[in-house]
């Protein structure tokens, strides 16, 4: 093939490029399908969103979980405390009792 | 009721109305397919414009609202065909028949015309789109993309680099080499029946 040719057939190529059109306009189906995969890959952009807030949550639960654990542990701890002090208390008057029973 | 700019459009999608990406959807899905009904198989041309969407949707968040949105899409979709060729070539499937004898006839013909009109109506043959297929197949999918845009639609340069994501020298000096090679597959045309 010689040059004028090859650029003939390089024209034609273009030429049948540019004219190859067919149907451009693709159904409603089409666009359908496309905004269903569009919904599903943004479904996990939203989903961060949810799980940031199930971790607040979380936390915010196991925070007053073992807030209500301490303050059971410390009311407790003070309930058993008084009745130390009080059986010390207790104690000591009998040990005076007898002690005075013991002098006599 | 005044209808929101695209730039509006890409603000409210961002901010997480989905739904509103119909709207630029149902803009530019004739561009789109102008453009991948052109480079790809007809049978793949409705997928192929749905990754394009999908790309676009994706990247959305990184479209500078400096340039027009219809030419970042315009590049998503070139370079999306590129990767269509790109996976055609690495599972090997075979996308053009080897050329026969009516092609070659029309090749013949092509060589021969001397009327523009005699031209006009070869160059929209079957034939052509066939033969067309199959030497762009013996490209590369970067080159075919380039001679697709620079030479077959005449696209700016710049416009060509854009798509590419590469910078003018490179587009320019890659473009070049890209016709001489189609130059040199079209010389060796007729030799391709003989074998």
């Amino acid at each position: 093939m010689n040059k004028q040719e090859i650029r003939k057939v390089e024209e034609a190529f273009k030429t049948c490029f540019q004219a190859d059109s067919g149907e451009l306009q693709p159904g409603p189906e089409w666009q359908r399908d496309l905004m269903i995969n569009i919904r599903a890959i943004a479904m996990p952009v939203s989903r961060p969103v949810r799980s940031r807030q199930e971790v607040i949550i979380w936390r915010l639960a196991w925070t007053s979980l073992a807030a209500s654990l301490i303050l059971a542990a410390v009311f407790s701890f003070s309930q058993t405390g008084g009745d130390d002090s009080q059986s010390i208390g207790r104690w000591e008057d009998k040990i005076v009792a007898i002690n005075d029973i013991i002098r006599e | 009721m005044t209808v929101p700019s695209e730039a509006e459009i890409i603000n409210r999608i961002l901010s997480g109305n989905i739904d509103d990406f119909e709207l630029l959807v149902e803009e530019h899905k004739v561009k789109v397919f102008s453009i991948v009904r052109k480079r790809v198989p007809p049978a793949d041309a409705e997928e192929v414009a749905h990754k394009v969407f999908i790309a676009a949707f994706k990247a959305l968040g990184s479209f500078s609202q400096n340039k027009p949105f219809g030419n970042w899409l315009s590049g998503i979709a070139v370079r999306t065909c590129c990767n269509y060729w790109r996976e055609c070539g690495s599972s090997r499937k075979v996308l053009a028949a080897a050329p026969d004898n009516e092609q070659l006839e029309w090749l013949e013909k092509v060589c021969r015309s001397d009327s523009i009109e005699k031209f006009s109506t070869l160059s929209r043959r079957q034939e052509a789109k066939e033969l067309i297929g199959w030497c762009l197949n013996k490209l590369s999918p970067e080159d075919r993309a380039l001679l697709e845009m620079i030479y077959f639609e005449d696209w700016p340069l710049k416009e060509a680099a854009a798509a590419m994501g590469w910078g003018m020298a490179k587009t320019k000096i890659r473009a070049m080499r890209a016709k001489a090679k189609m130059k040199l597959i079209i010389s060796k045309l007729p030799g391709e029946w003989k074998k």
